[in-house]
């Protein structure tokens, strides 16, 4: 990095100028991950369609009167899960599913205000380079896109005879977040480190995370199918059922791509061989990282990714064995602690060379 | 640096190789349960199978003796007896052809000079430890003719394996120490040496546990994870009295032992691997510290998975996998032999002047 780039960029390129970005990048992407444990939470506990209504603004505050409770549970009780599983619940129980599906909107609107207020002030003094405006204004409007996903996964809830969010569009909620994530993670790591470090030799182990890191998405996606179908529930010891084996009546839906989506043991079984794959993708790409030439923070990475991995491997068994919702809601968010490595670890690797 | 004699080396390594061959019939015999079958021993000529319905009529015979036949088996065949025997068998002879293996190349190499006296002695007092061991098998085998006895005792057979595996860890850095008898100085990595010391006392003390864990059959009960049947600590933990008692025969309490101590060993050893990973070591050494580490992951993982299905013949693999990763601490252990405390920087030395 030469001094003259530095000149070119200008001033809202000072070292301390990108630090102050890149922090304030960094507390969204935490926030981000926090969403993603509350939101786990809100689906494990069954909380998803408790609330009938989408108003982006004046739903942030919750009911206040019993008028306004009243209101809202009279609502829910036209919705055909009230009717075939929640039939004649009061008041509380009807709150405690309220509340975990109120924080997570609010918990979003939260990350939309923190996104767009320093975005503003940092525009207006002049801390963010004007070529990084467009993309960050992007990422605030694919972030209420997010929201929008969010309601149009809630509305397929509603359905006739219906009594949770169809699986395939909480996997879009689910995904699309994680392009988020990663976009602004990714960002915030090159406005504080904007110069690529040349390394050669290391070609060969960027490769390797990178298709590492491709298993893990589609893995993480897998992942949310066992979630929307609730995949788990197949799990038996005493009949051996989800524990990694094929199961016969893997293709019992037709057409037969169906099955990856919908037949809760073949879900089960892709997620299992496509997490055992990638585990062992990982673990070659650490060894890789750790028996070569690569400078200490990617070998840092490359432990850091191991380590998770390992404990990734261990919260899905425990998930399954155990059937408990917190586990799976761990499960989840050190998904995203190992996605989280690897953008780093390849953020490290962008300058390798042959 | 003094030269190794890699051909001495290679002997004991397989002599390491033939005790964990001797882990494989073993555990496999404990597996299906045959422990019992083989009420003789003739050191010398055991070793010949029986040939004549008569030889396999008496030794039936003496079997029938035992109180696991008579509970557990009074309609078994001669066949089905067979079936046992065999493999108890094979594990005995195994165990005459490593002393075969032992003296003859050590009379050898000591008569031609490539091992030395003193070496020579400590590999006699290891055969002598390995007799014993025999011997000791053998009277865990006879408790079987004391009445109420229908498996090896834990109090037997977790000293039998432990012991195996003193033996094991002695013989390894004997092999390591012979094929290089001179230390490589490793500047800045002697901090090491201490978590590895821990990291094979952990492993040790969590094998004699698992071993408590297949003495008493204790994988038949809380087939669950991460809580047993719901609790943390399980019910009836200290149910047997004297209180000692729990701790060798009660299911519970052997089982949730192994489980603490084996997660403490894991988080100890995956520190260890990680400050060995994060240290500039030299290929051999670091190589060795991501066999610990891998070998550690899927300890763990098999410990798991076995305990969730419950299945005797997981817990075998577990058991071998055991020995691979004491095998790679002790393996890392040896290779920081020579390691030294950090080099001191020049404003320190000008300070210390």
């Amino acid at each position: 990095m030469s001094q003259a780039i530095l000149n070119a960029i200008g001033t809202a390129a000072s070292t301390r100028n990108r630090r102050t970005v890149s922090l304030w990048l960094f507390a969204v992407c935490f926030m981000i991950w926090v969403m993603v444990g509350i939101g786990g939470y809100t689906r494990d506990t069954g909380s998803g369609l408790s609330i009938m209504n989408w108003d982006p603004i004046i739903g942030a505050l919750p009911p206040l009167t019993a008028a306004g409770w009243n209101h809202i549970f009279g609502l829910y009780q036209q919705i055909p899960q009230y009717k075939i599983l929640h039939q004649g619940m009061d008041l509380a129980g009807f709150k405690a599913l309220f509340w975990p599906e109120y924080i997570h909107r609010l918990w979003g609107r939260l990350i939309g205000l923190v996104f767009f207020v320093p975005l503003v002030l940092f525009a207006l003094t002049g801390k963010i380079e004007a070529r990084l405006l467009p993309w960050l204004g992007l990422l605030f409007i694919l972030g209420g896109l997010q929201g929008a996903i969010g309601w149009f996964m809630v509305a397929s809830g509603f359905d006739p005879n219906s009594v949770a969010v169809e699986p395939w569009r909480l996997t879009l909620h689910f995904s699309f977040a994680m392009f988020l994530y990663v976009a602004t993670l990714w960002t915030a790591l090159t406005v504080r480190d904007p110069v690529a470090t040349r390394l050669p030799g290391q070609l060969g182990l960027r490769r390797w995370v990178a298709g590492a890191v491709i298993l893990l998405a589609i893995t993480m996606v897998a992942g949310t199918f066992v979630s929307g179908t609730h995949a788990i529930d197949v799990f038996n010891p005493a009949t051996k059922a989800g524990m990694g084996m094929p199961p016969p009546n893997y293709f019992a839906l037709q057409p037969w791509w169906l099955n990856m989506f919908a037949n809760k043991p073949a879900v089960l079984f892709d997620h299992q061989l496509l997490g055992t794959a990638t585990a062992l993708t990982v673990l070659v790409a650490a060894v890789m990282a750790l028996r070569g030439s690569a400078p200490k923070p990617v070998r840092d990475a490359a432990l850091v990714i191991a380590a998770l991995v390992l404990l990734q491997y261990i919260l899905g068994i425990t998930a399954l064995a155990s059937k408990l919702l917190d586990v799976g809601v761990a499960h989840q968010m050190n998904a995203v602690l190992l996605l989280t490595a690897f953008v780093v670890m390849l953020h490290q690797l962008r300058g390798a060379a042959r | 640096m003094k030269p190794g004699d890699r051909l001495v080396g290679l002997w004991l390594l397989i002599l390491c190789g033939m005790i964990f061959g001797m882990v494989v019939g073993g555990g496999h015999a404990r597996t299906i349960g045959a422990g019992f079958v083989i009420q003789v021993w003739q050191p010398v000529t055991g070793f010949i199978p029986p040939r004549s319905a008569r030889d396999w009529t008496r030794l039936f015979g003496l079997y029938q003796q035992t109180a696991q036949y008579k509970a557990l088996h009074p309609a078994m065949t001669l066949g089905q007896f067979k079936t046992l025997f065999w493999p108890m068998f094979f594990d005995r002879v195994w165990g005459r052809l490593m002393a075969l293996v032992f003296v003859i190349p050590l009379t050898i190499f000591w008569l031609i000079g490539r091992v030395s006296n003193r070496l020579a002695l400590w590999l006699l007092a290891i055969f002598a430890a390995g007799g014993a061991q025999a011997a000791f098998g053998w009277y865990m085998v006879q408790t079987g003719l004391r009445p109420g006895v229908l498996s090896p005792p834990p109090a037997w057979l977790a000293p039998h394996f432990l012991s195996a595996m003193l033996i094991f860890a002695a013989l390894l850095w004997t092999a390591l120490t012979v094929r290089q008898p001179s230390a490589a100085p490793i500047a800045g990595a002697a901090f090491l040496k201490p978590w590895l010391n821990a990291c094979i006392g952990l492993i040790l003390v969590t094998m004699g546990l698992g071993a408590l864990v297949a003495a008493t059959n204790a994988i038949t009960v809380f087939n669950t994870f991460p809580t047993m049947d719901g609790r943390w600590v399980p019910t009836g933990y200290s149910s047997l009295h004297p209180l000692a008692l729990n701790f060798i025969a009660n299911q519970a309490t052997v089982q949730f032992d192994h489980r603490l101590l084996a997660t403490l060993t894991a988080l100890i050893t995956l520190t260890t691997a990680v400050l060995g990973l994060r240290t500039a070591l030299p290929p051999g050494p670091r190589d060795a510290f991501l066999a610990l580490a891998g070998l550690l992951a899927l300890q763990y993982l098999l410990g798991m998975v076995t305990i969730i299905s419950g299945s005797p013949e997981l817990g075998f693999f577990h058991e071998l996998n055991a020995v691979l990763l004491l095998t790679a601490a002790v393996i890392a252990r040896h290779s920081l032999r020579g390691a030294t405390a950090a080099p001191m920087y020049s404003s320190q030395i000008a300070a210390a002047e």
